[in-house]
C-alpha cells in the first residue's frame, strides 16, 4: 500500500511538472507575454521596455522557466498585473467556492442517480424504467452552458422563485447546481443502472434472498454495495468535468470561484493569475484521482494496491 | 516649459471630512508621479512629461510644469486615474489602506465591498452638488457573462445593465445605445504591395458598403465611420460604388492580385461576420483575399511587427478616441512609429505641432490631417459600434458619447 502511495505520487507530481512546463511554454513561447498583457494601443516603446524588464522578460528563456519553475513547486506564480498582490493568495480565496459548488454537485449527484438507477434496474420492465432511461440520456447529452440558460429564464425572469446569479445564500446555489450536476446525474444513473442490473443477476443475490433477507435489505446492502464500485472509478472522471464545467457555469451565474477567477486573469490578460490557476486545477485533479484509486481499494477488498 | 494653474473648488470635502485642498492636491499627485508606482502600466510617459511636482501657491491654488506643452494631458491625467487621495488617512494607515477601503470627495461615498461580487456606495451628504445625488445609494454588482447582466435587469435584480450589446438588448423593454465606441477597421498596409498604390487603398475604401454592413450586423446601433469615432471632424464615408473600385484596380494592374487579410476576435464578436462581407466585398472588385484568423497571442504579435512584414491588410477594432486623446490616437493610427502600417513623412511633421495649439487652430489642423488622411485612405473606416445598456423602465439616462458613464446622468425618467 504505501509502495502504491509513492509511486503514484511521483506519478502526480510527474503530471504536475508536465503541466508546470506546458504552463511556461504556452505563455512565454507562444507569444510575447508583454504584447498580450497590454494594450499596444496605449502603450509606447519606452514602456513597454519597462514592463518586459519588471517581468523579467527581457533575460535568457532558461533563466525565466527556472525562476518561473523554482516559484511554481513554492505556490509562487508572481504578483496579479491588475491587483499586486500574489497571484497565489488570489486564487487559493476563490478555491472554497468552486468546492462548495463541486461538492454540492456531487452530493446531488448521488442522491438523484443511486434511487433512480436502483428503481430503473430493479423494475426494468415498467414504464417507471423507461421515463429514467429517457430522461437521463437527455441529461448526459445537454450541454451545460444551454441548460443554465433555460434555468435563468424559467425560474428567475418568469417564475421569479430564484435568484438569476450571485453568491451568499443558498438560493445563489440552485440554478448552478442543477445546470452542472445534470450531465453528470445522467451519465451516472445510466452506468449504476448497468452495474445494478449485473449485480442482481449475481448468485449471491439468491443466496442472499434464500436466507430471507428483506428485499431492501438485499439491494442496499448486497447489490449496490458492489455495484457503487464502478461509481467510484467514475468519480474521478465527474470531478475534472465538474471543474471544466465550473469556468462556464461560474461565468454564467457570477460564482466567484476558481473558473470564474482563471477566465477573468484570460480577459484581463492576467499571466500570473491564469497560471496559478491553471497549475492549481491541475494540483486538485491529481489529488482527486490519487485519492479515488485509494477509495477504490478501500471499498473493493478484491482490488489491492501493490 | 508651460505652466499648469489649478484653482481647486472650495467646499469639497472627503467622506472621512478632511478638507480637499492645495495640500491635499499635491499629495495625490506625488502618488500618481512617483517613480516607483509609475513602473506599472502606462504611467512612465506621463512623469516624464513633468519638468518637476505640484507646487502649492495657496490655500485653494496649485501649479505643475510640464516639460512640453501637451493640451491632451488632462484627458491623460485622468485616464491614468488621478483621484484625490485624503493625505491625513494616508499618513496614518498607509496608502494600501486605501484600496480596500477608498475615500474620496465624491458624491457617493463607499460603505462595503466583497470580492468579485458587490460594491456598495452610499449618498454622501457633505457633497458638494446635492443636485446631480439622484439616488440614496448604489449597488454595482458583477456578471461576466452578458446575457445573464442583461437578465438581471429583467428579473428586478438590477437597474442598468452595462454593455449587453445589440442582440441582448432586444430582449429588454428599454435599452440605450451610448458612447464608448469601438471603431471597426481595415489597416491597409502603405509600405508592401498592393496596398502601396494609393488607387488601391482607395477602391477598397470604395468596395465597401457600409450602411448595409452597419444595419445587417449591428443592427442600428453603429454608425457608418469616416474616421474613428467620436471625433470632432467634419468627414463623408466613402460612398459605396463597386465599379468605380474595380476600375481603379483594374488601372493599378492589381486585377486578380491575391491580398492577404488577417483579423482576430480582439475586442468584438462580430469580427468573424466582418472578415467574410470584406472578402466577397474585396473579391467582387477583382482582389482575391486570402483570409487568415488569427489567435489572440499571435494576433499581437503579427499587430507589433515591422510594417513591411505585416500582410497587406488587417482589420482592427480599436476604442482610440474615446477618452478625447484625439493626438495621441491619430500618432497611434497614422505615425511612423504607431502600430497602423502607415508611415507618411509630409504628415509626421504635423505631429508635435498639434499637441502644442488650443482652441480652434487646433480643431482646424485636425480638420486638415485628417482631411488629407482621408485622401490618401492608409485606413478603411467601416463602423462605428456604440455600446448598448440595459435599462429599467424608470430611468432616463442622458449619456455623453465618449466612455464615461457618471451617476450623475443616469437619472429617474
Amino acid at each position: 500500500m504505501i509502495a502504491y502511495l509513492i509511486r503514484r505520487g511521483a506519478a502526480g507530481a510527474a503530471v504536475m511538472l508536465a503541466l508546470v512546463v506546458l504552463a511556461f511554454l504556452a505563455s512565454h513561447y507562444v507569444g510575447d507575454p508583454v504584447n498580450m498583457m497590454v494594450d499596444s494601443e496605449y502603450v509606447t516603446d519606452a514602456e513597454y521596455d519597462v514592463l518586459r524588464e519588471a517581468g523579467g522578460y527581457n533575460r535568457p528563456m532558461h533563466e525565466q522557466f527556472w525562476d518561473f519553475f523554482s516559484g511554481a513547486i513554492r505556490g509562487d506564480f508572481g504578483d496579479s498585473v491588475w491587483q499586486n498582490r500574489p497571484a497565489t493568495e488570489i486564487v487559493a480565496e476563490r478555491l472554497p467556492a468552486t468546492l462548495l459548488l463541486g461538492g454540492v454537485c456531487i452530493v446531488v449527484t448521488f442522491m438523484v442517480a443511486i434511487p433512480a438507477a436502483v428503481i430503473s434496474a430493479y423494475w426494468s420492465r415498467s414504464w417507471v424504467a423507461t421515463v429514467i432511461t429517457t430522461v437521463t440520456t437527455g441529461f448526459a447529452s445537454v450541454a451545460s452552458f444551454w441548460v443554465a440558460l433555460a434555468l435563468i429564464f424559467v425560474f428567475a425572469i418568469e417564475l421569479k422563485w430564484l435568484p438569476t446569479s450571485g453568491y451568499g445564500q443558498w438560493q445563489h446555489m440552485v440554478l448552478p447546481v442543477i445546470a452542472l450536476a445534470i450531465a453528470p446525474i445522467g451519465r451516472f444513473t445510466q452506468i449504476l443502472e448497468a452495474s445494478v442490473t449485473n449485480e442482481l443477476r449475481e448468485p449471491y443475490v439468491s443466496t442472499a434472498r434464500a436466507k430471507g433477507l428483506r428485499e431492501t435489505r438485499v439491494i442496499y446492502r448486497h447489490v449496490l454495495r458492489n455495484a457503487l464500485i464502478v461509481g467510484v472509478t467514475l468519480l474521478g472522471g465527474e470531478v475534472i468535468f465538474l471543474l471544466n464545467g465550473a469556468v462556464l457555469i461560474e461565468t454564467i451565474f457570477a460564482w466567484p470561484g476558481i473558473g470564474n477567477v482563471a477566465l477573468e486573469s484570460a480577459q484581463q490578460r492576467d499571466l500570473p493569475v491564469l497560471m496559478a490557476s491553471v497549475v492549481l486545477v491541475g494540483l486538485l485533479v491529481v489529488v482527486v484521482n490519487l485519492a479515488v484509486d485509494v477509495a477504490y481499494a478501500a471499498i473493493d477488498p478484491r482490488v489491492r494496491l501493490t | 516649459m508651460i505652466v499648469w494653474r489649478f484653482t481647486l473648488r472650495e467646499g469639497v470635502t472627503f467622506h472621512n471630512g478632511e478638507p480637499w485642498n492645495a495640500e491635499a492636491a499635491k499629495a495625490s499627485f506625488d502618488v500618481l508621479a512617483d517613480a516607483e508606482l509609475a513602473s506599472s502600466l502606462g504611467k512612465v510617459s506621463f512623469v516624464s512629461l513633468f519638468a518637476s511636482g505640484m507646487e502649492i501657491v495657496d490655500e485653494m491654488t496649485v501649479d505643475l510644469t510640464t516639460n512640453v506643452p501637451d493640451t491632451e494631458f488632462l484627458g491623460l491625467y485622468m485616464r491614468l486615474g488621478y483621484v484625490g487621495l485624503p493625505p491625513q488617512f494616508v499618513a496614518e494607515n498607509g496608502l494600501e489602506a486605501l484600496s480596500e477601503q477608498p475615500i474620496g470627495t465624491g458624491p457617493y461615498a463607499f460603505t462595503s465591498w466583497s470580492r468579485g461580487q458587490r460594491v456598495v456606495l452610499e449618498r454622501y451628504d457633505g457633497y458638494w452638488e446635492p443636485e446631480v445625488q439622484h439616488w440614496a445609494g448604489v449597488e454595482f454588482i458583477t456578471r461576466p457573462e452578458a446575457s445573464v447582466r442583461a437578465q438581471t435587469v429583467r428579473a428586478g435584480e438590477a437597474h442598468f445593465a452595462f454593455n449587453i450589446g445589440a442582440e441582448q438588448a432586444k430582449t429588454l423593454s428599454k435599452s440605450i445605445a451610448a458612447g464608448g465606441f469601438q471603431s471597426s477597421s481595415i489597416r491597409l498596409n502603405n509600405t508592401i504591395a498592393p496596398t502601396s498604390d494609393q488607387r488601391v487603398r482607395e477602391a477598397i475604401n470604395l468596395a465597401l458598403d457600409r450602411q448595409a454592413i452597419v444595419d445587417a450586423i449591428f443592427d442600428g446601433t453603429a454608425d457608418p465611420l469616416s474616421f474613428f469615432a467620436y471625433q470632432p471632424i467634419d468627414l463623408e464615408p466613402y460612398p459605396y460604388d463597386p465599379d468605380a473600385a474595380a476600375a481603379l484596380i483594374e488601372e493599378a494592374g492589381f486585377t486578380g492580385t491575391e491580398v492577404e487579410m488577417v483579423y482576430g476576435e480582439n475586442r468584438i464578436p462580430e469580427e468573424v461576420q466582418l472578415a467574410e462581407i470584406y472578402t466577397a466585398s474585396l473579391e467582387a472588385i477583382g482582389l482575391r483575399v486570402q483570409l487568415t484568423r488569427l489567435e489572440p497571442q499571435q494576433y499581437n504579435d503579427v499587430g507589433g511587427l515591422p510594417f513591411e512584414e505585416q500582410p497587406a491588410l488587417f482589420m482592427e477594432t480599436t476604442s482610440s478616441g474615446n477618452y478625447g486623446d484625439v493626438v495621441g490616437a491619430l500618432r497611434d493610427k497614422y505615425g511612423c512609429q504607431g502600430s497602423g502600417t502607415y508611415c507618411n513623412p509630409e504628415i509626421e511633421a504635423d505631429w508635435a505641432e498639434l499637441s502644442t495649439l488650443t482652441g480652434e487652430e487646433r480643431a482646424a489642423l485636425i480638420q486638415e490631417i485628417a482631411e488629407r488622411l482621408h485622401a490618401d485612405a492608409p485606413r478603411a473606416w467601416v463602423a462605428g459600434v456604440r455600446q448598448v445598456h440595459g435599462l429599467a423602465d424608470f430611468l432616463e439616462p442622458d449619456l455623453p458619447l465618449n466612455a464615461y458613464i457618471l451617476l450623475d446622468d443616469v437619472k429617474p425618467a
